[in-house]
């Protein structure tokens, strides 16, 4: 297991590499630079910004130059915001995206198993009808269309919870409750109809009937001998939830006004701030590979034929 | 007859229906036998017939929706087991009649440990703490025949072979000392050599602990081989039932006498070809009132056309539904 | 053997594999008609796709025309947007009054009226002052007055057909003329000289084509663009600037022609016994003459509203249905046949193209590949082809996974493995086995897939990076509505509403085709 664990860490390092590359290919050759919608500079204030950057040199040794500082951990200077390095911006708003995505992800898990199970269990009544409705609702219903909507009704009109701000303002813990229903509904959603169906067609397993003719009564045919089963799909599913949360939480992050990261990184890919973009495509990068890790590790804890040596 | 406090079971008129999109299927419908203490009852008939169900049903695990038991009474032990509550209900399954399926590759939970789902059902149905119901477990196991059960024991079904999960199953069905045994094709999935290991097995087992034997089985082989009793089915209902020797000796139903034929038999050397019965089983949805097996039939007469034969006992201890032997029947 | 023939045989002949085997299609479809959710979906989409369609045809304004002073008017099933200009006005003259000291309202409300959204202020003040509880100064009243009158008479043209009689004297549709013919009319027109008139075109048709260019390759440095735009101008042929020439005579011409039309009809609406839309041909001199319909602008009904360029809501939302669901199609079946393809490929040759394949699925499956079309379209720039071309790079590898395994299961199951070995081709297998056996989860999963699609275009059109003004899509109206939501709140509901009930019917369109086609997924009943 230590050693699948080694192996795996290490495997992420190329994944990894091929993301810083292939990103920071697009972004350059793309036309343009980060300081042509600054006209008014002169030919030679250009020339010594660009030299300050490093940008006059041929791409192949920023390429080179960049994964050097990238594994020094150092993500280089943004070239927007002169007070400080992109470490520090990242490093900032970061937590907060985290917060953000740990709630949302809890919600979505936590509900969504449980409503699936309910769902599966009382099959065909109406429990599982209002679920599967609202399920479909989450599914259905974009993220950018349900965050206004919800600061619509409960912001605005019902005046309930706060329109946007974080949990550092005046109304604190309130603010993370819609972004964060928004940014789960459509994986608790997901979540809940693959739980259901997961849990349907274990519940008609073989080994499910075997445990029946034992004797077993529900809740342990249930929680012991259907669970576990049933949430290998569930847990396949949570790597692409995963990514689907962290591009979501740029929308919701925009939305309620979070500081987060996503912030920076719709507006950096407007400004071509090289580094800004590339900082932030590569820690968004980092946890979701560690999250897919994660999930392997949890698969492999759940079935146990599969092992790995 | 034989004295009513041996008969552990006696199935009435069974029936179970299944509602489908194109209708409904009588899967079995008016199933009647009786089993008596340290008995072996056959069941055999084509694939689709309706056996599992019928030992479905008696277990009441027919899944519902869409299966339903409209009809007919499970006596054991002067009980009903379908009109039991729920609670009774598992108190007798795994306990008092367990089963063995077809298929063991599919029949353990892949999740747990062998350990596990045999302590369960041991801890829940004796009186036993769990390293009891262990030891317990693993003296079933070497009952069986699996080497080192102690080590075993605590392995996944997937690390077993085909063979020694079954007999896994076997361990875990007979670990309550149950009544009755329902085996349901317990080695059509296995490869011959181990199906008769496994047939033996179950017979030997069941003779040491005076357990009475459903044997579901394609295999007429199988049946002679183990059987004290036979029931014929076709199209969800009973067409022949009679003690072993007679059936084989004399088979009166013309499907019991296809069935017998279409056995390869090493003493009919000469035989050239093999017998089978053409076409098909009928569809279980909309049967008219007439002899199900009619079509396929050598003998059929007008009256097997538009009226369905009842089972009448044309011999003591012999019923057969067939309408070449109701007159014979009525006469006596 | 033959009994099977026999008189009472139809119900016993009815054998399940049978009926099964031979018309999955048609087993579907009733089970798919059983589904009344399924059903209902369909006719749903069936009139998106036809509003989509016809959408240049339908009775509805334009999507793209600006008309600033019917800037935010709300929806509206019975009021028009003249009724319902006054009414906005008033509203702003009534609180003015309120604020400047003028009303006097109950204490009580007056509490309650730091509760209310500015909507339910104006609402209320509103109420009071058409009670006649708020009395306007007279300048106050003049706005009003002023108002009224140009409401009453403000008019729109609209230029359908202008005619030329040439020397044969017949009537041609100017738009036919050549652009020597134009250019005599206009200065005719005009009274300016023709070779004024001509050097005047030719400019404005270099500057078309220069703007043109710069929108094209934006974010170019400027020598760049230079250059650019010098190799278009360069190799532009006779044929095309002639057109551009014909183009910019015409409407030169028609507006022209809409002055004097402007004289005629405001003179026939001012006796006030015209009905609109009023329908006339102009005559322009002796040669020129045009049909020409007059509405009052301000009688039009907006039934979603407008938006911030008075642009109508209903029309924009029709329109961005259009380009949404085209996107959502085409990008599908794109994406679905590359998936097919390399899918294909994968599963069939086996061995290290499929390695390698598999490889590169699994690689861009594990990238955030959405941040990737985000920084590409931010890069790129915003149109309808990069959107198009990003989603569809990284949309395919569910397909392919989906048909490598299909193909490679059929591959080796046993009847393959039997035809095999009676000679049949293992390709020739597949692909008649493909068919009926993946199409039915292709199916399914395009029909899925749809929606999905169409989220992620809004989804980049929302943050700005997908379609933009003038054209619309429902991601980008969202997205435009989001800030004056709570002022304007049915900019944000109408094409969320549009847009959800589109996505629910594909969405259960799917579901129910998923049972359909297989119904083990589904318990049967
Ligand atoms: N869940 C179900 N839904 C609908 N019909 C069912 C269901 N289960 C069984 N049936 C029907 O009941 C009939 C009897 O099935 P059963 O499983 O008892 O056959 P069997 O005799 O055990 O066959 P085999 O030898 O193949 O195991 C079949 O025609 C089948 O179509
Ligand atoms: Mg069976």
């Amino acid at each position: 297991m230590t050693k699948y664990i080694i192996r795996r860490l290490l495997g992420m390092i190329p994944t990894l590499l091929i993301i810083i590359t292939i990103s920071f290919f697009i972004i350059r050759i793309a036309p343009g630079g980060p300081f042509d919608s600054e006209r008014s500079l002169p030919e030679q204030v250009l020339q010594n910004i660009e030299a300050k950057y490093h940008l006059d040199e041929p791409v192949i040794v920023q390429y080179g130059r960049y994964l050097f500082d990238v594994l020094r951990g150092d993500l280089g200077p943004s070239y927007r915001y002169q007070d400080h390095d992109v470490n520090f911006y990242i490093f900032t708003s970061l937590p907060n995206s985290i917060i953000l995505g740990i709630i949302a992800l809890t919600i979505a898990i936590v509900f969504g198993i449980s409503a699936g199970m309910l769902s599966a269990v009382r099959q065909n009544t109406w429990v599982d009808y209002t679920t599967m409705s609202f399920a479909i609702v989450g599914i259905s219903v974009p993220l950018f269309v349900i965050g206004p909507v919800l600061q619509w009704i409960f912001a605005m009109n019902l005046g309930w919870l706060p329109t946007s701000g974080w949990i550092d303002g005046d109304y604190g813990l309130k603010t993370l409750i819609l972004p964060s229903i928004t940014l789960s509904l459509g994986y608790f959603a997901n979540i809940a109809r693959l739980m259901r169906s997961s849990m349907l067609e274990t519940l008609r397993s073989d080994y499910i009937r075997t445990a029946k003719a034992k004797g077993l009564k529900n809740s342990v045919i249930l929680f012991k001998h259907t669970l576990k089963g049933a949430l290998l799909p569930v847990v396949s599913y949570l790597g692409p939830a995963f990514a689907g949360i962290i591009t979501g939480s740029v929308v919701v992050e925009q939305i309620f006004r979070v500081p987060g990261l996503g912030k920076f990184f719709v507006q950096s890919s407007f400004n071509r701030d090289y580094t800004l973009i590339m900082g932030v495509v590569i820690v968004y990068s980092v946890i979701l590979i560690i999250m897919n890790f994660i999930v392997d590790i949890i698969y492999s804890f759940l079935d146990p034929r599969i092992s790995y040596k | 007859m034989e004295n009513n406090k041996d008969k552990v079971l006696e199935v009435k008129g069974l029936q179970t229906y299944f509602k489908t999109d194109s209708g409904v299927v009588k899967a079995v419908d008016g199933v009647s036998f009786d089993l008596y203490r340290g008995e072996t009852l056959g069941i055999v008939g084509e694939s689709g017939c309706g056996k599992s169900v019928t030992n479905l049903s008696i277990m009441k695990l027919i899944p519902s929706p869409p299966g339903k038991i409209v009809g007919g009474e499970v006596i054991f032990k002067g009980e009903n087991i379908i009109a039991l509550p729920e609670e009774r209900l598992r108190s007798i399954r795994g306990n008092s009649i367990s089963m063995i399926f077809q298929d063991p590759m599919t029949s353990l939970n892949p999740f747990l440990k062998i350990s596990t789902q045999m302590v369960e059902t041991i801890v829940l149905h004796q009186d036993m703490s769990k390293s009891e119901a262990k030891k317990k477990a693993i003296e079933m196991l070497t009952l069986v025949g699996i080497p080192a059960p102690e080590k075993r024991i605590d392995s996944y079904p997937h690390q077993f072979s085909g063979g020694m999960r079954q007999r896994v199953m076997i361990a875990m069905a007979l670990s309550c000392n149950a009544d009755v045994l329902i085996a349901d094709e317990p080695t059509t999935a296995l490869d011959v050599t181990i199906q008769a290991q496994i047939l033996e097995l179950i017979d030997e087992l069941s003779k040491k602990l005076n357990t009475a034997v459903i044997m579901i089985t394609h295999d007429l082989g199988v049946v002679a081989g183990m059987c004290d009793k036979v029931c014929v089915m076709y199209a969800g209902r009973i067409v022949e039932k009679a003690l072993t020797e007679d059936l084989f000796g004399k088979p009166f139903h013309p499907y019991t006498s296809g069935l017998i034929q279409s056995v390869p038999r090493l003493d009919h050397a000469t035989q050239e070809k093999l017998f089978s019965i053409e076409g098909q089983p009928p569809n279980l949805i909309d049967l008219p009132d007439c002899c199900p097996f009619h079509p396929r039939c050598h003998k059929a007469m007008d009256i097997c056309r538009s009226k369905y034969p009842k089972l009448t006992e044309v011999e003591p201890g012999r019923e057969v539904a067939c309408w070449l032997y109701m007159d014979k029947g009525e006469d006596k | 053997m033959a009994k099977v023939k026999s008189t009472k045989e139809t119900a016993v002949n009815e054998f399940d594999q049978e009926i099964k085997g031979n018309s999955l299609g048609r087993d579907a479809w009733r089970r798919l008609k059983k589904n009344k959710m399924a059903v209902a979906s369909i006719f749903v989409v069936v009139i998106y796709a036809f509003l989509s369609i016809f959408a240049s045809v339908l009775p509805i304004y334009s999507y793209k025309e600006i008309i600033l002073d019917h800037q935010h008017l709300r929806p509206s099933l019975t009021k028009t947007a003249g009724e319902l200009m006054l009414e906005k006005k008033k509203k702003d003259l009534y609180f003015m009054a309120y604020k400047d000291g003028r009303v006097e309202i109950p204490a009580e409300d007056k509490e309650a009226l730091k509760e209310m959204s500015p909507n339910q202020i104006w609402a209320y003040f509103y109420e009071i002052g058409e009670a006649g509880g708020i009395e306007l100064n007279t300048s106050e009243q003049r706005k009003l007055d002023r108002m009224i009158e140009d409401i009453e008479t403000e008019l729109m043209f609209d230029i359908k057909k202008i005619n030329y009689l040439s020397d044969e004297g017949k009537f041609v549709n100017i738009e036919k003329l050549s652009v020597g013919q134009l250019t005599e009319i206009y200065s005719g027109l005009i009274g300016a000289s023709i070779s004024d008139i001509m050097v005047q075109s030719e400019k404005e048709v270099t500057l078309q084509i220069t703007n043109q260019t710069k929108v094209e390759n934006d974010g170019v440095s400027d020598e760049e663009m230079a250059r650019i735009i010098a190799n278009e101008l360069e190799s532009i042929t006779t044929k095309a600037k002639d057109k551009l020439l014909i183009a910019t005579l015409v409407s030169k011409i028609a507006n022209q022609v809409e002055d004097y039309a402007e004289d005629d009809l405001q003179a026939v609406a001012e006796e006030g016994s015209t009905s609109f839309p009023l329908t006339k041909t102009v005559s322009v001199n002796d040669r020129l003459e045009a049909k020409v319909q007059a509405t009052k602008m301000h009688d039009r009904k907006y039934f979603f509203g407008t938006d911030y360029s008075g642009r109508d809501m209903l029309s924009r939302i029709i329109y961005g249905g259009q380009v949404s669901i085209a996107i959502g199609f085409i990008g599908t079946i794109t994406s679905v046949l590359i998936g097919i393809v390399v899918g294909a490929f994968a599963g069939y040759l086996g061995g290290k193209v499929d390695y390698i394949l598999m490889r590169i699925v699994d690689v861009i499956y594990g990238l955030p590949y959405m941040l990737l079309v985000i920084i590409m379209m931010a890069i790129f720039g915003r149109n309808i082809m990069n959107l198009f071309f990003a989603l569809a790079i990284v949309s395919w590898l569910t397909v392919a996974r989906m048909v490598r395994g299909q193909i490679i299961s059929l591959k080796n199951s046993e009847f393959v493995e039997a035809a095999r070995s009676m000679g049949a081709s293992p390709g020739r297998i597949i692909f008649k086995h493909l068919v009926p056996n993946s199409l039915s989860i292709i199916i399914v999963f395009s029909t899925l897939r749809i929606p999905a699609f169409i989220m992620m275009e809004s989804f980049l059109s929302f943050l700005g990076l997908g379609v933009s003004a003038p054209y619309a899509s429902w991601g980008s109206l969202v997205g435009d509505a989001v800030e004056g939501m709570t002022l304007y709140p049915w900019r944000l509901l109408f094409p969320a509403l549009a847009m959800t009930v589109f996505l629910f019917a594909m969405n259960f369109l799917g579901d129910g085709l998923r049972d359909a086609f297989d119904p083990q997924s589904k318990n049967q009943l």
